[in-house]
């Protein structure tokens, strides 16, 4: 495996990007849709910094454009999707946020809300 | 990119125009997703109306700007060779090299984006930050209303609010509260506090936990108490005391037990307020079933979670409809109105506050147009040596890159100025506005008031630095090495400089118009004629506690007080009052009136404000006696009741006149009472200099003796010098009754017209600077145009035109620049009318002379401006024309 650690731990809105990506290639909208749902309305992201968060990605070689959509259905979003890198980086991430909370249970009771 | 069919929006377009700021690479990958996505919240914006549409650029700007701005920082520190500090060095050479210029660009940024700064934070604090209680947008403002009634708003009376309580769907908690203060004593000391008498769930409904004990609980409340003190009394009485609780504190002679201290951060019903007293209206009103039209508490509620607050509104006004129907002869015609808390708040001064800031923004703008134009008048020198440097090997990237370190060094040092000019600004407003302003102990530059002056001082550098440095560039590329004179400065930067003159132009004219509005509002309002005579007369507030002789005792205290006080060398009158005109200390009350012989019940009957005084009072305020007689002084609590109304009232029943001699009745506790009128006085403006005069009985203190009073005393010399023997008279009285709440009455009025007198100074002010502005802005592009053209001038007089002609063509031209700036003020000027409107006293934006005062001011500043250069240019010698350059 090429070097994993060099990305950890992810930013939460890198976290946040690839998770939603995860799940299939998705357009900017899409994306920011999706985080400003899935974090109950506390990430908004704007063009400006969504994709300046995207850039990094791309350069880091954790996600890439996944090419013009639909040139026929004149549609010309343009979508992203998670490279096997970044699926293993946010395994990896995932995974050391699971060891995290299961230290902290160990040491204080945690609320039992719905997971 | 491909076609689109649609034509994009003007959102759409200018916010393509706006990714300038990224790089250019960037801008290839990513613009046209940047654009997508903008357009996708674009459309989902303007679903959501006007709103939604402000609300999306106020994200999206400010996220471009930072954005733009740190995706450069990002690109430039990894390119190689690029060093910031060799950048900042030579921005910083550059700009000492003219170092007047410099500092007048820094000074212009600093105060322009100070003032704003100043005029944002409190914009915040005031009107945008949601109020310091938890879920804020649950609590409500509850008034009664009757909409036959003048200013129809009133607070709640005890029997109706109790009734509320009962039977109100939607509500989580409700309480009622009363403003009053009362005289807290230890054994060998005495101090006036504020004070708060508020019903079992207050804190509740402002969900406001102790720093110490407990809240008051429903059922250990009879009549009054037990307490809840202030962190600060705590502190300065009793230096924080862990056992204060259980303890007693003794308020005006009675003992109340304190259950908790609240926290300073806690500041409700008012800031003053440092002791909170349980109330139990349903004990202190048993036996006082008239108490039902006694409109004097202040009220909230809660509402539950998810109940709007129509809602709530519906729920309360069919209650107030049942208790008409049950309660008609105090309750007809009576319904109730809600409003959010945080909006009833700052309602008196919401208005203001917007066109203060409005007229700040003006300012700015001002400012930043003549940063602009005198960054512009520095093109022609910068072009030559940008030539040079580009011939010498320097890229266009270098090029850019040194001219934004200019303008950023420009903004760092302008804004962080401003920051430091707006913290100055905002402690002045601080000093003045309190306890005028509500919230105003909130106010403070915050994370948000910074982000906002780095927004501000970027975008300013950006659009007015980077502008003329695009001309600069394009200039040097061709022209400038030739170093010809003629050829200095293109026509491009010469026309937006013109533009600049004209936005600048523009924006003063509404400055100017709004300045004269105000100043003509505030001598209007002067000029009322508030009934009294504020000059010459100090007031003080004595409270005494009810002693074993009862009221009686009360109103020999006070007679023997007054009777001390006039004594006193250079006093010509005293007398007191229970509530003093303009006065916020309101000991206000209202009781419904009719004729003697009329059936009319309470309800229907008009209230009319009652005033209870002693002799002299209304000597010593200046009012006029019209008709009749002051009060004889010998009235007692058995003598047969007396009054003495004012013009309004008087003129209301007894239209033919001989008020004196006749009776009117007042609803009395105990039911209707006749009174005998001995005196009629002239109408005072007692609530607000803006408002008629309602109808006034005066009743005499002997009669009804009010435990707490406001003396007023009338000197002969300066009132404030008589203070310090006011002070030692009362002492002398009775040791723990101490006099508090010092004041002049030219001091209450002067605070009663506060608004007023803010606005006119602050708009003049401002209409000051931006004329000082516009000057310099008319006289740099005038002067310069003068100089470009010399060579043309001196053709021109050679060929035989005569200097006058020459010298009246500039003047021309610079009136014709302000011409079209003062068009454009004013359309300016109608587009703001309306919230304008609502803060003027009896003057309209549409007053002519307002507009004329401002257009004239302008012209003439603008001439003036072009004198100097018309002059220089009508001296222009005809063998200019032969001068080599």
């Amino acid at each position: 495996m090429p070097d994993i650690e060099r990305h950890l731990p992810l930013k939460a809105v890198d976290f946040h990007i690839l998770l939603v990506l995860a799940a299939g290639p998705l357009h900017g909208y899409g994306m920011v849709k999706e985080i400003e749902e899935r974090s109950g309305g506390r990430i908004r992201l704007e063009p400006g910094n969504l994709y300046r968060y995207v850039r990094r990605l791309v350069d880091e070689g954790l996600v890439q454009p996944a090419g013009e959509r639909g040139a026929s259905a004149g549609e010309r979003r343009r979508d992203y999707r998670i490279t096997r890198l970044g699926r293993v980086v946010l395994g990896a991430d995932a995974r050391r946020m699971r060891d995290l909370v299961a230290a902290a249970a160990a040491r204080v009771s945690l609320p039992e809300e719905g997971v | 990119m491909t076609g689109r069919a649609a034509r994009p929006s003007l959102s759409e377009r200018v916010y393509a125009r706006l990714l300038v700021v990224f790089p250019a690479p960037f801008r290839r990958e990513y613009g046209a997703d940047m654009l997508d996505l903008f357009r996708d919240r674009h459309r989902d914006a303007t679903a959501r109306g006007t709103l939604g549409l402000a609300l999306l650029w106020l994200r999206a700007l400010p996220n471009v700007l930072v954005h733009g701005g740190l995706e450069r920082l990002a690109v430039l520190r990894s390119a190689r060779g690029w060093e910031p500090r060799r950048a900042l060095a030579s921005a910083r050479r550059s700009l000492l090299r003219s170092p007047v210029l410099s500092v007048t660009i820094i000074g212009t940024l600093a105060l322009g984006i100070g003032s704003t700064v100043a005029l944002f934070s409190v914009l915040r604090g005031v009107l945008l930050r949601p109020l310091p209680f938890s879920e804020p947008d649950r609590l409500v403002r509850i008034w009664e209303a009757n909409p036959t009634l003048e200013d129809e708003l009133r607070g709640v009376s005890p029997w109706n609010f109790a009734d509320w309580d009962e039977r109100l769907d939607g509500v989580a908690a409700m309480t009622a509260w009363y403003l009053t203060s009362g005289t807290h004593r230890t054994e060998n000391a005495a101090e006036e506090v504020r004070g708060a008498q508020v019903t079992a769930a207050f804190f509740e409904v402002f969900e406001a936990r102790p720093l110490l004990g407990r809240t008051f609980r429903r059922d250990e409340i009879v009549r009054y108490g037990p307490a809840i003190i202030g962190e600060r009394l705590w502190e300065r009485l009793y230096g924080r005391d862990p056992t204060i609780l259980g303890r007693t504190v003794s308020i005006s002679g009675a003992d109340y037990e304190v259950v908790g201290v609240m926290p300073d951060a806690f500041r409700f019903p008012d800031p003053s307020v440092e002791v909170w007293l349980a109330w139990d209206l349903a004990t202190v009103y048993a036996d006082r079933p008239e108490a039902r039209t006694w409109r004097f508490m202040r009220a909230a509620a809660r509402l539950e979670p998810g109940v709007s607050i129509e809602t709530a509104a519906r729920s309360f006004r069919a209650a107030a409809d049942a208790l008409a129907m049950a309660h008609p002869s105090e309750n007809r015609g009576w319904t109730t109105a809600l409003a959010p808390l945080h909006e009833d708040l700052v309602a008196a001064v919401r208005g203001a506050i917007w066109v203060a800031f409005g007229a700040v923004s003006l300012l700015l703008v001002i400012a930043c147009a003549n940063v602009a134009n005198l960054l512009l008048s520095r093109v022609p020198e910068r072009s030559r040596e940008l030539a040079i440097r580009t011939s010498l090997g320097a890229s266009r990237r270098d090029l850019v890159s040194g001219l934004a370190a200019e303008s950023t060094t420009l903004a760092v040092v302008g804004g962080t100025l401003g920051l430091v000019v707006g913290g100055w600004l905002l402690k002045a407003f601080r000093a003045y506005g309190a306890g005028q302003v509500p919230r105003i102990e909130e106010v403070g530059i915050d994370g948000m008031v910074v982000g906002f002056t780095v927004v501000v001082s970027l975008a300013t550098s950006l659009v007015f630095g980077l502008a003329p440095a695009a001309y600069a560039i394009r200039g040097s590329a061709v022209d400038a090495l030739r170093v010809g004179t003629r050829t200095l400065g293109s026509v491009g930067a010469q026309r937006a400089r013109q533009a600049f003159v004209a936005a600048q132009v523009a924006t003063a004219i509404t400055l100017l118009t709004g300045a004269a509005l105000f100043r003509s509002s505030l001598e209007r309002i002067t000029l009322v004629d508030a009934g009294f005579d504020p000059e010459g007369a100090v007031s003080f507030r004595v409270s005494v506690d009810t002693g074993p002789e009862g009221p009686p005792g009360t109103a020999r205290y006070f007679r023997a007080l007054i009777d001390d006080v006039a004594a006193l060398p250079a006093v010509i009158a005293v007398g007191a009052a229970q509530t003093l005109p303009m006065d916020p200390v309101a000991g206000d009350f209202e009781r419904p009136y009719r004729p003697v012989g009329s059936t009319v019940e309470s309800a229907d009957a008009p209230p009319a404000a009652m005033r209870i005084v002693t002799r002299g009072f209304i000597r010593a305020m200046g009012i006029r006696l019209l008709e009749g007689a002051d009060f004889d002084g010998t009235e007692t609590p058995d003598s047969p009741p007396t009054a003495i109304v004012n013009r309004t009232l008087a003129r209301r029943i007894w239209p033919e006149g001989g008020a004196v001699g006749k009776a009117l009745e007042l609803d009395w506790p105990n039911g209707w009472r006749p009174f005998t009128v001995v005196g009629v006085v002239a109408d005072v403006r007692h609530d607000d200099p803006r408002l008629p005069t309602r109808e006034e009985v005066y009743v005499p203190h002997g009669w009804i003796p009010y435990q707490a009073m406001s003396v007023v005393v009338r000197t002969a010399g300066d009132p404030a010098s008589l203070v310090p023997a006011l002070r030692r008279t009362v002492a002398s009285q009775e040791r723990l009754h101490p006099a508090y709440n010092f004041v002049t009455l030219e001091g209450l009025r002067r605070a009663a017209i506060g608004e007023e007198r803010f606005l006119s100074w602050l708009m003049q002010a401002f209409a000051a600077l931006s004329l000082a502005l516009v000057c310099g802005g008319v006289y740099g592009v005038i002067a310069y145009s003068v100089a470009s053209r010399r060579r043309e001038i001196g053709v021109r007089m050679a060929l035989g035109a005569p200097p006058r002609v020459v010298a009246r063509d500039v003047l021309l031209r610079a009136l014709a620049m302000t011409g079209v700036g003062a068009a454009i003020g004013l359309v300016v000027v109608q587009t703001v009318a309306g919230p304008v409107d609502a803060l003027l006293f009896e003057v309209s934006s549409t007053d002519p002379v307002a507009t004329l005062t401002g257009l004239g001011a302008v012209a003439a500043v603008a001439a003036l401006a072009a004198y100097l250069p018309a002059r220089r240019a009508a001296r222009v010698p005809p063998a200019a024309a032969l001068a080599a350059d």
